[in-house]
């Protein structure tokens, strides 16, 4: 087997920090925060309902937790926007995410198990289609990107497809 | 075979409305077992639990029409296509040099309609979903033939590589030798130093969550017992407790016994240059033939003891589908250091001298914060013996002599952490009571992610996560500069990497 694999200096390595990333449409960001009012107004009737049995002072307790983990959510929603992205290289698709906990995910193309784009009931009504990447080791090494315009999310979905099946 | 088109996309076969149907009528009995049981003593609800049957049997027959209808297939040069989903519109695509194999079956109610099924298994995680459930026979075996034939035509390049690795084997000619082979003094050494109080922990955690259904009848006959005795009880409460641990000891030392003698009893692992042979077991025996090129990592474990007497043992990670297969976690139980460098000679084949690519410590916060939640995780326990006790300076001397434990013991943690990584292979060795050693070839990589909190942005800190087939390993509070050439390096190697990797 003739593999070419020379020795690689440290410095001559491509690099992932220089390569620019594609934001999200800003749909998206709207359509998460209108998600997360559902999800918050859903909870408060849920918390409205206490008020029957508890007393004030735990109300306030209660309430000022509530505002807490709110606004650490929306803080994470609105500066975490902007630094969700995603890079294409010739052998690579690389998605960040997150402001208070920050990832960046990368999958070689010549990992991926197959690929896969959906659109739900509300992406759809916001314009919006979510991209899988599938590897084959189950659940926690897949990729998901969510929030790219339809025919963004399927030029990806043929790029990957067709970039993982020159591989082996 | 040219009298069906796969180029374009094909609905199946009409009577797959009744296939779709049936499998759905089938999840929907099981999940309404219940409720028929239960109508069944109570008449009052059995009116409504058949009205709700029937409702459902409605709207299962209208959307069984409906994923019919939206269930399309297609087949082109490189990859298979399946467009499916009612509310949501899903588009899946599989690279046919993904697909591992292809299986026509039939059931009961597929028989009976002459219809058959085709099985696309692929190494994904969502392999049950690959299912084109209704064709004809004669629409299923063209598309099978097309298929195997486009697989193989996909492979064919392939073929000088694997001539050439024939021919090299006959060359080499391949001798199985004998690795391990565990006589009985070797297992009962084994049975000796096991984690005991895991293992009883773990016996008592099952007994209890299986015990845990009969509490209920079992409690108010407890609780009569427990007062009649209680004064003597109190008053030999610390005999008691003895006892308790003492019996509990014992326990799990026998637990460990039974297990490491069931599970290793002549215990047999082999090695040529293509697989590992294992045999073992008392009464259920098993043997694994594992392709060396199937290995996704290495992990070697041991403990103090273990270590005194110098042996480690090795756990051996497939693939997630094999694994879950029923071909459990596999074990070399016990492995003296030739044995290790034996089995290092054997899957690696560059030598592991000192020029390392990268030989790297976590960043020195890893102990602080260590120390830190190791603490905290006291802070209930002494809180509540506190109040519970009322002996204040007591418990909180106790604490600080607890916390310093902690610290010593981070220390020591972080000290046993250590990195290495060459053009070949990553080891990543950490523990000091349970010392570890993973070591993973870097193109069996398939994931890489590289976390940070805002809190450790501020430090330079990061964790980068490496997942392979069968799961993966994070290292944890590294220099992010460095983690982030580890990254570079690693996708590097992976994605140059042209042989087989799974």
């Amino acid at each position: 087997m003739l593999l070419e694999n020379l020795q690689l200096e440290k410095s001559e390595l491509p690099l992932l920090e220089n390569v620019d990333y594609s934001p999200h449409p800003k749909d998206y960001r709207d359509m998460r925060l209108l998600i997360l009012m559902i999800v918050m107004f859903l909870l408060s009737g849920f918390w409205i309902m206490q008020l029957v049995f508890l007393n004030m002072t735990a109300m306030g307790v209660i309430f000022l937790i509530w505002a807490g983990l709110l606004s650490i959510i929306l803080l994470e929603e609105i500066k975490g926007f902007k630094k969700r992205g995603y890079a294409l290289r010739q052998r690579d698709i690389t998605y960040k995410k997150g402001f208070l906990i920050h990832s960046q995910t990368t999958i070689p193309f010549n990992r991926v198990q197959h690929c896969e784009t959906t659109q739900g009931p509300l992406s759809r009504a916001f314009g919006l289609m979510s991209l899988k990447v599938f590897t084959a080791g189950g659940a926690s090494s897949d990729l998901r990107i969510s929030g790219l315009r339809p025919e963004e999310a399927n030029r990806l979905k043929d790029f990957i497809t067709e970039a993982s099946s020159t591989y082996e | 075979m040219s009298e069906y088109k796969f180029e374009e996309f094909n609905h199946q076969n009409i009577l797959g409305v009744v296939i779709i149907f049936a499998q759905s009528v089938r999840k929907m009995l099981n999940a309404y077992l219940a409720f028929f049981a239960y109508s069944i003593f109570s008449d009052g609800v059995g009116k409504y639990v058949w009205w709700f049957f029937g409702i459902s049997l409605v709207f299962t027959a209208v959307t069984s029409v409906l994923k019919y209808r939206n269930f399309r297939f297609k087949l082109d040069e490189t990859q298979l296509v399946l467009n499916s989903g009612i509310l949501t519109k899903d588009v899946m695509n599989i690279p046919l040099d993904r697909i591992q194999s292809v299986q026509m079956h039939q059931n009961f109610i597929q028989r009976i309609l002459g219809i058959t099924g085709l099985k696309i298994d692929t190494a994904g995680s969502s392999s049950e979903e690959l299912e084109i459930p209704a064709l004809k026979r004669k629409k299923a075996e063209s598309l099978l033939e097309l298929l195997k034939s486009k697989i193989r035509n996909e492979a064919l390049p392939k073929s000088d590589e694997r001539m050439e690795e024939s021919s090299v084997m006959l060359e080499k000619k391949s001798i199985k030798e004998t690795l391990v082979n565990l006589d009985f003094k070797a297992i009962l050494v084994l049975a000796i130093t096991e984690n005991h109080i895991r293992n009883g922990l773990i016996a008592v955690a099952f007994i209890m969550g299986y015990a845990g259904q009969y509490l209920d009848y079992s409690e108010q006959f407890v609780v009569d017992v427990f007062d009649d005795y209680a004064p003597e009880l109190v008053e030999s409460g610390i005999a008691l407790i003895v006892v308790f641990v003492f019996t509990f000891l014992l326990l799990s030392v026998l637990l460990s016994f039974i297990q490491v003698i069931l599970k290793f009893f002549d215990f047999k692992a082999e090695v040529d240059d293509q697989s590992f042979y294992i045999s073992s077991g008392l009464i259920k025996r098993n043997e694994f033939t594992i392709p060396l090129k199937k290995i996704q990592f290495l992990e070697w474990k041991t403990n103090l003891l273990r270590k005194r007497l110098g042996f480690e043992s090795i756990r051996i990670h497939q693939g997630r589908s094999v694994e879950s297969a029923g071909k459990n976690l596999l074990e070399i139980p016990s492995c003296y250091s030739e044995q290790t460098e034996k089995v290092m000679e054997t899957l690696y084949t560059e030598l592991l001298e000192d020029d390392y690519f990268f030989l790297l410590q976590p960043h020195t916060y890893q102990r602080v914060f260590r120390a830190l939640v190791l603490s905290l995780f006291g802070v209930p326990f002494f809180l509540i013996a506190t109040i519970a006790t009322q002996e204040i300076v007591v418990f909180s001397g106790l604490y600080l002599v607890y916390v310093f434990v902690m610290i010593a013991a981070a220390e020591k943690y972080y000290q046993s952490i250590n990195l290495w990584v060459n053009e070949e292979v990553i080891i990543y060795e950490r523990g000091w009571l349970f010392p570890k050693r993973t070591v993973v070839k870097l193109h069996k990589f398939q994931t890489v992610e590289l976390n940070q909190t805002i809190f450790q942005a501020k430090r330079n800190i990061c964790h980068l996560t490496f997942s392979t087939a069968a799961g993966g390993r994070s290292f944890r509070f590294f220099d992010k500069s460095e983690m982030e050439e580890l990254r570079d390096f690693v996708l590097y190697k992976t994605e140059s990497f042209t042989g087989k990797w799974m």
